[in-house]
């Protein structure tokens, strides 16, 4: 049995005849709840809660994806760093389901601590009639900062949802990679609420899309603490027909003073039939504020092609050179050694199906 | 460490717009919107049957539309109190100001719209609430076949097929509610075609001004620029403030040919009672080119996104902006480009300041669709906001269908950047001199398109005091 969704709403809506604003899709009515492998470093304490006192913090799909995800859940996982501990080594989260499900679990960093999470979902056992979601929401303390690593795997595998939603105190951080390759269809959507003092946000997320995979994205920065920073950084590339919306939305509240925030998408199109839709906003009521941002979009550059063929190397080694040369510029990017090596050893063996 | 000056940047002054005449005499419609009274607008102006139908089919359309979930709050608008018909009660319109009755005459003097003519214009025309009151065109423009006339007598005149053929077919009532609206109580507005090769000096201006409170403007600008032609068409508007709404909602259909070019210039000013709901709409074929430049002053409340089609092999658009929202304003603009054709190009290079509780907000999107290859597209929008009261909001989308295109988008809203203010400090300027110089250039990007007269009338409505620095 399915139902319909509406996902991934942005915050300030635009004209309905472009489509941008939602996407309404059908999703199992009832998804099971499935686990995952866990290594759990010391000093991070594993407990569960009830779902009904999970953290109230808003999503970047939404309240009505958040419920479908947890629906069937009575319990939540909630991993928990002490105040002023620094964990020995990653949370590593891994997903390998076998069939459809759902996870969600919460994330606090206490005061002054840090914690590098990894959550690898690796769908390739899934089918096309199959869906995954993922749910974490988190809570940054003061002084503390959260990195979460986010890779998501696996070609067959019909829809994929990442929901993340969370809250930075006084000079808390949230840095989020993630690495999006493969599924039919994505859904990811994240919501910050900068609430605290300097507290600052991070995202940086690469992306591969070929054949009919789509992509669908709602990212939101909410400032409302003073000298609060946000950078957004979305590096992508399509192939073949594939299908890309990015929303992402700065948003300054009153209140927000000296707060910056900034955005860049870049994206490259290998072939003439993708579609690549975005929309960065920047929603401001506040005077004393910088925001920008940028987007890049088009395909190879022709002078740089006659290079690389002029040096004996064929257009599709060229293309796969500079579609592995843009994902593997986040991947660069990843503090994490073990993940980023794994991904380098994914983008050694092709990203490319055809 | 001392408190840094701000810059101090006037409100928009508005005495020289909001002065009023009597409206007693005048001939006015019942308020409301029923098929009675559009069949009454309909007999007033004498319409075609086609256009007669036309009316009641649109007002239909407006019945069964509901209103976009997007955009600023019209709460205050009620159709019920809206009237959406008023004329003065000697109508006729002349082509001598002698000949206009005095008080409206003595409007558009005020207004400096006769001096305008004189000095600067190749035609005028001017609509006062329902009816445009004067319309001329210079002799040697009209030797060279350039048709500027109202588009009534339009209708049944040797362009009659021609203004059916083009009435509503780039802005359909189907588009939005507002243009449903317009579609059924449109009034007044000019018709103009420039034949192929003829270039258009000097501009053609329609003025518009709406004194009656609680009424309703409507008028329908259709301008056909032939193959090889150039023509520059400035619009300007105002209204006294009254403490009713008045709403605003024309239409402005424009067709640009092959290898023509069309200038259309806005001055909008009107009162802050007003729901501005305009819709402008340009259609460009192969080599042409439409240039828009619009100043946004007025309304209580706009929705405002001129929108170019760019149909033919190398068609361009341009759209330079300037928006000023200060207290009780919402002023919601910004312009829409699609590429149907290859080697299209757009550019769009808007600027907004927000003070005194205003808000503004820059709504853009971008489509360039797959047979548009090797199209280009940039936007650049820039957004100040003067206090932590207003509010400035950017939302443009794009989307792309074609890999053979560059498009890029970059927005920047907050304050002056210190690299600027050093750079020109390290040339030799001071830093109060730096920023003023900074500042001043902020909204120029609309006043140096303007033909000095209207640079000068916009400045006039902007004046940017700069003491210390923003920020």
């Amino acid at each position: 049995m399915e139902k319909n969704l509406i996902i991934n709403r942005i915050p300030s809506l635009t004209y309905r005849w472009l489509r941008m604003n939602e996407t309404n899709i059908k999703v199992p009515e009832s998804p099971a709840v499935c686990g995952c492998e866990v290594q759990v470093p010391a000093g991070v304490e594993t407990e569960t809660v009830p779902a009904d006192a999970a953290l109230a913090l808003a999503t970047g799909s939404g309240e009505e994806t958040a419920a479908w995800i947890c629906q069937n859940m009575t319990e939540i996982p909630r991993f928990a760093l002490k105040d002023e501990t620094a964990a020995d080594a990653p949370l590593r989260l891994r997903f390998s389901p076998a069939k459809a499900g759902a996870y969600a679990c919460e994330i606090t960093v206490g005061a002054g601590s840090s914690l590098t999470v990894v959550e690898w979902m690796d769908l390739s056992a899934l089918k096309e009639e199959d869906a995954f979601a993922l749910q974490t929401r988190y809570d940054v303390a003061e002084g503390a900062s959260l990195t979460l690593i986010q890779v998501q795997t696996g070609s067959a595998c019909g829809k994929v949802f990442s929901n993340l939603g969370g809250h930075c105190a006084e000079k808390g951080s949230f840095a989020l990679y993630q690495i999006i390759l493969g599924a039919k269809q994505s859904f990811y959507g994240n919501t910050t609420a900068l609430a605290g003092k300097r507290s600052s946000m991070t995202a940086d997320i690469a992306y591969f899309l070929q054949e009919n995979e789509t992509l669908d994205m709602n990212y939101l920065a909410d400032h409302t603490g003073k000298k609060t920073t946000c950078n957004m950084y979305a590096a992508g590339v399509l192939c073949d027909h594939a299908s890309k919306l990015f929303r992402g939305t700065i948003d300054f509240k009153q209140g927000a003073k000296d707060a910056v925030g900034s955005e860049l998408e870049e994206v490259l199109l290998m072939d003439e039939n993708c579609v690549c839709r975005t929309i960065p906003v920047i929603l401001c009521a506040e005077e004393d504020v910088e925001g920008n941002h940028g987007a890049s979009i088009g395909r190879l550059d022709e002078g740089l092609m006659f290079y690389l063929q002029s040096r004996g190397i064929d257009p599709e080694a060229i293309y796969e050179m500079m579609a592995r040369a843009r994902v593997e510029a986040v991947v660069n990017r990843i503090p994490e050694e073990e993940t980023k090596k794994a991904l380098l050893e994914i983008l050694d063996a092709g990203l490319f199906r055809r | 460490m001392a408190e840094k000056e701000k810059t101090y940047v006037e409100d928009i002054d508005r005495r020289m717009y909001d002065f009023r005449n009597s409206d007693e005499d005048n001939f006015h419609l019942h308020e409301g919107l029923t098929p009675e009274i559009v069949r009454q607008i309909s007999e007033e102006k004498n319409d075609p049957e086609w256009m007669r139908d036309f009316r009641l089919a649109s007002l239909a359309t407006y019945e069964a539309t509901d209103m976009v979930d997007w955009g600023p709050e019209i709460d205050g608008l009620d159709m019920d109190n809206i009237v959406t018909y008023v004329r003065p009660k000697d109508n006729k319109m002349v082509a001598d100001w002698e000949e206009v009755p005095t008080d409206i005459k003595d409007t558009f003097e005020r207004l400096g719209i006769p001096q305008a003519e004189r000095e600067s214009l190749a035609g005028v025309g001017a609509q006062y609430d329902s009816e445009l009151v004067y319309h001329n065109v210079k002799e040697e423009v009209a030797a060279q076949g350039v048709i500027y006339t109202d588009l009534e007598s339009a209708l049944h005149g040797p362009y009659a097929q021609m203004i059916q053929d083009h009435f509503m077919k780039l802005v359909p009532p189907t588009d939005h509610k507002f243009a449903a609206l317009h579609g059924a109580v449109w009034s007044g507005g000019s018709f103009v075609y420039v034949p192929p090769g003829v270039s258009v000096e000097i501009p053609l201006q329609s003025y518009f001004r709406l004194n009656a409170p609680g009424a309703g403007q409507f008028e329908h600008t259709l301008i056909i620029v032939d193959e090889g032609a150039y023509l520059h068409f400035i619009e300007g508007c105002s209204a006294p403030k009254y403490n009713v709404a008045n709403l605003h909602a024309g239409c402005v259909e424009l067709f640009v040919g092959k290898n023509a070019t069309l200038r259309y210039s806005t001055i909008e000013n009107w009162s802050k009672n007003m729901y501005n709901l305009n819709t402008k709409r340009a259609k460009v074929e192969e080599g042409g080119k439409v240039e828009w430049i619009s100043g946004s002053f007025g309304s209580h409340v706009s929705y405002l996104y001129p929108m170019s089609i760019l149909n033919g092999r190398g068609a361009r658009a341009e759209f330079t902006s300037v928006t000023f929202a200060g207290a009780g304003q919402n002023l919601d603009t910004g312009t829409k480009v699609v590429h149907n054709a290859p080697e299209t190009s757009s550019y769009v290079n808007t600027r907004s300041i927000s003070k005194g509780g205003g808000i503004s907000t820059f709504r853009s999107s971008v489509v360039i669709n797959p047979k548009a290859r090797q199209s280009k597209a940039a936007v650049s929008c820039q957004s100040l906001m003067l206090d932590d009261i207003s509010r400035s909001d950017t939302i443009p989308a794009m989307d792309i269908r074609t890999n053979d295109a560059d498009v890029g988008h970059e927005a920047r809203i907050g304050r002056i950047s210190d690299e600027s203010v050093f750079y020109l400090m390290s040339r030799g300027m001071s830093e109060e001199d730096a920023r003023a110089l900074i500042v001043s250039g902020f909204a120029d990007n609309v006043g140096k398109e303007l033909p000095l007269e209207y640079a000068v009338e916009m400045n006039n409505l902007i004046r940017l005091e700069m003491v210390g620095a923003i920020g």
